[in-house]
């Protein structure tokens, strides 16, 4: 608290104000106020400044249906989310194959309704995580994908990196 | 942070804070249309940087500080079609010709007074008397001393009591 006033000691305008705009001052103020003629006059003064600028107050309200644009404009737009992830599949499958071309007959020993669960299941994850994500963690997500292969790979001994 | 998270924390602030950008934008312009266009691109860029922003705090200083920006853009925008064209955006509930008449003088007296006031002051009395926000929210907002604040507010108020009173002719130059 920046203020000092004692009740003896008139405050200046500002702190007049400061009282006036419900701000935090000093207690003895308000008493103050109430004894000196001079500062009461001049708090009754700017009272009256303070009413004529609240004229500016405006009860006026979002119009309908604010949000609801709003909504639609940050809402996640599906294609580049659904073409990204797709991206990233084919990413991880042609890497993989690269990688290993042994990893095509394990597919094809799995039987075909496994196959599309897994398909399903991890192009979902995908279109998930990246609508969530910028292109350039949609990057960063991709080589972290890649590096986990070659991993995986290495660590089953697969591979020679 | 997931997208629906985000969506709702926007949700949240847009109840919260949203009638208040809303206020200061119409009072800025004078013109519905206008104060919801800044009241969106407000929220709009909000949204993009919510990952900036620090949820421990309240949001209402960082977001009128975004609108008071975008405010700034669009006076600088527009300073020769001010005053040109003005709603009726108080609407009283049916009015008559005569109650329309007034309130549509007293709106158009307020802007003008807005629009001679300073930009400096400006800020300031929209801030406090249209956001009705506090003076250290008013100082966070504008990046300025609270001592400051407290000068400008009151010199601002004395000028727009002569501005709405026409003490000096309704204008205010520079200082």
């Amino acid at each position: 608290m920046e203020v000092t006033t004692a009740v003896n000691k008139c405050p200046d305008i500002l702190t007049i104000q400061a009282y006036l705009d419900k701000e935090e001052v000093h207690e003895d103020v308000a008493k103050h106020l109430q004894s000196c003629p001079d500062c009461h006059r001049n708090y009754r003064e700017l009272a009256e400044v303070i009413v004529t600028a609240d004229k500016l107050k405006t009860e006026a309200s979002l119009p309908e249906g604010f949000y609801k644009k709003l909504a639609v404009k940050t809402a996640p737009r599906p294609f580049p989310a659904a073409l990204a992830a797709a991206a990233m599949f084919l990413l991880a499958f042609l890497s993989s194959y690269v990688l290993y071309p042994g990893y095509l007959n394990w597919w094809l020993s799995v039987g075909i309704t496994q196959q599309v669960g897994l398909m399903i299941d991890f192009f979902l994850e995908l279109l998930f995580a990246v609508q969530a994500l910028g292109y350039f963690w949609l990057i960063v997500f991709a080589l972290i994908l890649v590096a986990l292969e070659v991993l995986i790979l290495h660590k089953f001994k697969i591979v020679e990196v | 942070m997931v997208v629906q998270l985000l969506q709702e924390l926007l949700q949240e602030m847009v109840e919260t804070y949203g009638d208040r950008v809303y206020r200061l934008a119409l009072r800025y312009t004078g013109n519905r249309t206008q104060a919801e266009d800044i009241a969106q691109e407000t929220f709009l860029k909000a949204y993009k940087n919510l990952d900036r922003y620090d949820r421990s705090r309240p949001a209402g200083p960082w977001l009128f500080k975004i609108a008071t920006n975008i405010c700034r853009n669009w006076l600088r925008d527009n300073r020769e079609v001010l005053c040109s064209g003005i709603e009726d955006y108080n609407r009283t509930p049916n009015p008559g010709p005569e109650e329309l008449y007034l309130a549509r003088e007293g709106e158009e007296k307020l802007l003008h007074a807005i629009h001679n006031l300073p930009v400096k002051y400006r800020e300031v009395i929209l801030l406090k008397h249209v956001s009705e926000l506090s003076y250290n929210q008013i100082a966070e907002i504008l990046d300025l001393e609270l001592s400051l604040v407290k000068n400008r507010l009151y010199r601002g108020r004395l000028m727009l009591r002569d501005l709405l009173t026409k003490r000096n002719g309704g204008y205010y130059s520079g200082e």
